[in-house]
């Protein structure tokens, strides 16, 4: 009786301590393959493509996966999320990146797992040389020369006017001798 | 009548003279006048952008400090991005906001300018949020289209500058800011002793002189170190983002986020983007919700400049009135 | 070089009235000038202080940054409209009553130029010289306030070219009735000034192409000068000057605040040289005529302003609005509205009161009120929050309130000096148009050359 009673206890003590494995042994891990050009240039669209694949190898279709990146940025190292992109019929998550961040750093692709699946995570290194600057803003509105050609058209004009009247007051200075002839007669 | 004539004569010629010496000496005026005006034709691209002469300097090395690795066709485009729903004006610290304490401190700002000004906003749905206003470092500046004598200009990185040794004092810059912004010295300034070991330099407006203006800078010398500004570093909940449009990362000390898609998924927004100055600075919306704080709960400490008591009898002005 | 003296007995009866300044000081004048000395003394000593001690001793701080020396910039710059307007529009248009008023409505454009170039440079931090060095030597010509300082000179040198031109007949005539007991300066300064004018039929054309130039570039660049300093303020982003209307409405109420003036003057100027028949009721009438006419322009334009803003209340001018019409600014700008825009159309209007008095009545409420006016554009413009906080307050100190009683009577000096050094009155137009009128036997150009 004992003995059949601990044989039991023992039975359930493993079955327990395998359930969650056994549970576990049901979620199977799918297999995450990522792949990308090792090199770019800033400016470069890179495409990453995360490839997702239960152990069987068939695909999964449907499920988000979101890529991120280590990066350094005013010496704070962190973990960049940089997208994410929907697995297609072929298991295919295919995400552009623009590559704007030089050196070298550890793209991943990470699968949050679902009801069926596990998580899984995928990583690959993606050196940046300098390419061409990736910024572009439009600059304001301006017409190129338009304030100072207005400006020098208007003051030119009166100014040039004022130059002509300082001639004509240096005209009136100096009269024909004529008419100082005729204005000292005529006093 | 001989003599009288040889008399009209001299008098004639020594009006000439007088006359000349007048045009001669407008002339020269305003040829220097115009001549400093056309020189801006070769110089300045016309939109405000590149430095004038006492500038030029400066830029060239603004230019040089740029991140090891990126040679000249790269530069920085700084931003920053504010997030709001980590804001809480510091009611959760019981302090007044850590952003505005730390830039008065490390700025050695004289009472009562506050470069980070946390304002109070009401929501049109009820409560308030809190606002950390700073200078916007547009990209259409105002106070940089304004400005008679070229002291305020706009570098290749982003930011707009001051050269107080240029500045006139006359605030039309202060008058055109739609962001209010910019601050003036109108006594003179209490200097702290650290301030007089350095050498003046428009990127760290330090030591302070009398009637001219002062603005954020986004801490260029900070930038230049690897370092964030005070204000992003002091921040408590780590609301204040500084990044390179360029690089496009952002980071708060604790995280790295890429600037461009942070701002696009979060729906990030500029500060009275209506008014066409393009500003560098972007606010994600909220009221402080994720630091823990209600809309209802109104108020913050007032803001306090400490420093200012280390210094005997420094007396200085009040924003408005007397 | 003798020139043809009077030939009738208008023209030597308004020679002696016109010159008699010229000639002798009155006691009273000494004492005004005294006075104003004195005043111009203490405004600089205030400015000397305020120069070593800063800005902080004025009212202005962040938040209003521009307050009573910017008002009193636009003011005058409004008030040195007058000049143009009365003489350039109305020898356009022919209009022979001007002749008596136009050399003070010069004098007073020329003199409010130079003080509202004296308030400007006041208003920045540091010493003028540094300021017009800087302002010459660095210049951005994108700056509205480089095109304030260009409009400014180039209106400046066009004045006193215009008022130089239409007075060298004049100088002429002081040259040849100076006499032997007049000082050697005085002599030697007619002379030198009147250009050898003998009224020769070459200077005489001369003189006309030189007046006919000036009449006409004056009006564009006064009007665009006003315009310009306009855009001192329309150019920034703060709501209640942020309009297009700006440009006009600075000009309509320049010529309306300058006319004023100068009813003031010719007024004073009247009982002091004793002017009576030669500035009568008509030229207060007609000046009162004018006054009324722009009453009427600055009527129509606050009301646009206030119904187009006030119609939809939008981008925050709604808390403007409210302070201006009913807040802490009503009183003021209602004593603008009824005493400086509708009291004097209503004095000129009524028979009873279209009398001297009354014009002179209705310019001092119309400079009073234009006053007002850029005190409220200047001061109520600057202070509108920006960012959620209290609306400031702005009240001048005495520096600032001593420094402007020097500016004025800096102004009010410029004239008085000017009073002592040329005729006040356009003697050779008013006798040619008391010829013309009378069919004369002198008469003009044309029988001169018959000769």
């Amino acid at each position: 009786m004992k003995k059949s009673l601990l044989l039991a206890a023992i039975a359930t003590f493993l079955a327990l301590l395998l359930l969650p494995t056994g549970a576990a042994a049901l979620q199977p891990e799918p297999r995450l393959v990522l792949g990308f050009q090792p090199q770019a240039f800033t400016g470069e669209r890179v495409v990453l493509s995360a490839y997702l694949m239960d152990p069987a190898g068939n695909p999964i279709s449907g499920q988000p996966i979101s890529f991120s990146m280590d990066a350094e940025f005013m010496n704070v190292l962190g973990n960049v999320q940089i997208g994410r992109a929907t697995t297609d019929q072929t298991g295919l998550a295919a995400f552009v990146y623009e590559a704007k961040s030089e050196g070298s750093h550890a793209v991943t692709a990470a699968f949050a797992g679902n009801q069926v699946f596990a998580p899984a995570a995928a990583s690959s290194s993606l050196t940046v040389k300098q390419g061409v600057p990736t910024f572009i803003e439009p600059e304001p509105f301006r017409i190129p020369g338009a304030n100072i050609s207005t400006l020098v058209l208007v003051l030119g004009t009166v100014w040039g006017l004022y130059l002509v009247v300082g001639l004509y007051f240096w005209a009136i200075s100096r009269p024909t001798a004529q008419s100082i002839s005729k204005a000292r007669v005529a006093q | 009548m001989d003599e009288k004539k040889n008399l009209e004569k001299w008098r004639a010629s020594r009006r000439r003279l007088l006359m000349l010496m007048g045009a001669a000496g407008a002339t020269a005026l305003t040829a220097q006048f115009t001549g400093s005006l056309l020189s801006k034709v070769s110089g300045a691209s016309g939109n405000g952008k590149v430095g004038t002469d006492a500038a030029g300097v400066e830029t060239a090395s603004a230019a040089a400090e740029e991140a090891p690795g990126s040679a000249s066709k790269r530069l920085r485009r700084w931003g920053m991005i504010i997030d709001l729903r980590y804001c809480d004006g510091c009611q959760s610290q019981g302090t007044p906001p850590k952003c505005t304490t730390a830039c008065i401190e490390g700025r050695f700002l004289p009472q009562p300018m506050e470069w980070i000004e946390v304002y109070e906003h009401e929501l049109p749905g009820g409560g308030t949020q809190f606002l950390p206003t700073i200078c916007m470092e547009c990209q259409n500046p105002p106070c940089v289209n304004v400005c008679p004598v070229g002291a305020t200009w706009s570098t290749p990185e982003g930011l707009v500058l001051i050269d107080q040794r240029r500045c006139i004092g006359c605030r039309m810059c202060m008058a055109a800011c739609p962001y209010e912004r910019r601050f003036f010295t109108w006594g003179e300034p209490p200097v702290p002793a650290q301030s007089l070991f350095v050498e003046y330099s428009p990127e760290h407006q330090i030591p302070m002189r009398r009637g001219v203006v002062y603005k954020c800078d986004f801490c260029p010398e900070m930038a230049r170190a690897g370092r964030l500004t005070f204000c992003a570093q002091a921040c408590p909940q780590h609301a204040i983002y500084y990044g390179d449009l360029e690089e496009d990362l952002a980071t708060n000390g604790q995280d790295v986020v890429q600037f461009s898609r942070f701002i696009a998924a979060e729906n990030a927004y500029r500060y009275k983007e209506e008014l066409g100055t393009r500003p560098r600075v972007y606010y994600i919306p909220g009221h402080g919700e994720l630091a823990g704080r209600n809309p209802e709960q109104t108020g913050r400490m007032p803001t306090e400049w400490n420093w200012q008591q280390t210094l005997q009898g420094s007396k200085t002005w009040k924003r408005s009135g007397r | 070089m003798e020139a043809v003296g009077p030939v009738n007995e208008f023209q030597r009866v308004l020679q002696d009235k016109a010159i008699a300044p010229l000639r002798r000081t009155s006691k009273s004048y000494v004492l005004f000038v005294t006075a104003l000395v004195l005043i111009i003394a203490w405004g600089l000593l205030v400015y000397g202080l305020q120069l070593k001690e800063g800005l902080v001793l004025t009212g202005l701080r962040d938040r209003v940054s521009w307050g009573l020396y910017i008002t009193m910039y636009v003011f005058f710059i409004g008030v040195s409209m007058a000049g143009t307007f009365i003489s350039a529009i109305l020898r356009i248009t022919h209009a022979g009553w001007r002749t008596p008023v136009t050399r003070t409505a010069e004098m007073v454009t020329v003199s409010a130029l130079i003080v509202a170039g004296i308030f400007i440079i006041f208003n920045s931090r540091q010493n003028p010289h540094l300021t017009v060095y800087k302002i010459l030597h660095f210049a951005r010509w994108e700056s509205p306030v480089i095109w304030d300082v260009l409009g400014l000179v180039t209106y400046l040198v066009g004045s006193l070219t215009y008022l130089y031109a239409a007075l060298i007949p004049d100088l002429a005539m002081c040259r040849d009735t100076v006499g032997s007991k007049a000082s050697w300066l005085r002599r030697w300064y007619f002379r030198a000034f009147a250009l050898g004018w003998i009224d020769a039929p070459e200077q005489r054309r001369s003189l006309q192409k030189a007046l006919g130039i000036m009449m006409i570039l004056i009006i564009p660049v006064a009007v665009t000068m006003h315009t310009v300093t306009s855009w001192l303020f329309a150019m920034t982003l703060r709501e209640p000057w942020h309009s297009p209307m700006f440009g006009i409405y600075f000009v309509a109420g320049a010529i309306f605040s300058g006319v004023g003036i100068i009813v003031l003057l010719i007024a004073v100027l009247r009982k002091m040289c004793r002017l009576e028949e030669y500035i009568t009721k008509k030229h207060f009438l007609y000046l009162g005529y004018i006054l009324a006419a722009f009453s009427g322009a600055m009527f129509f334009l606050n009301v646009n302003e206030l119904v187009v803003n006030g119609y939809t209340l939008s981008g925050g001018i709604e808390m403007h609005l409210k302070d201006l019409l009913t807040g802490s600014m009503a009183p003021l700008f209602w004593t603008y509205f009824w005493g400086g825009i509708v009291a004097p159309v209503v004095i000129i209007a009524v028979p009873a009161t279209r009398t001297i008095g009354g014009v002179v009545a209705a310019s001092i409420l119309v400079n009073i009120g234009m006053f007002i006016e850029r005190y409220l554009i200047v001061v109520g413009g600057a202070r509108l929050p920006l960012n959620p906080y209290e609306v400031p307050s702005y009240s001048p100190t005495w520096i600032e309130l001593s420094v402007t009683a020097g500016g004025i009577a800096l102004f009010l000096l410029i004239i008085a000096v000017l009073m002592k050094i040329v005729p006040s009155v356009a003697v050779w137009e008013m006798v040619e148009d008391h010829d013309k009128e009378s069919g004369g036997t002198r008469g003009s150009l044309a029988s001169q050359e018959g000769r």
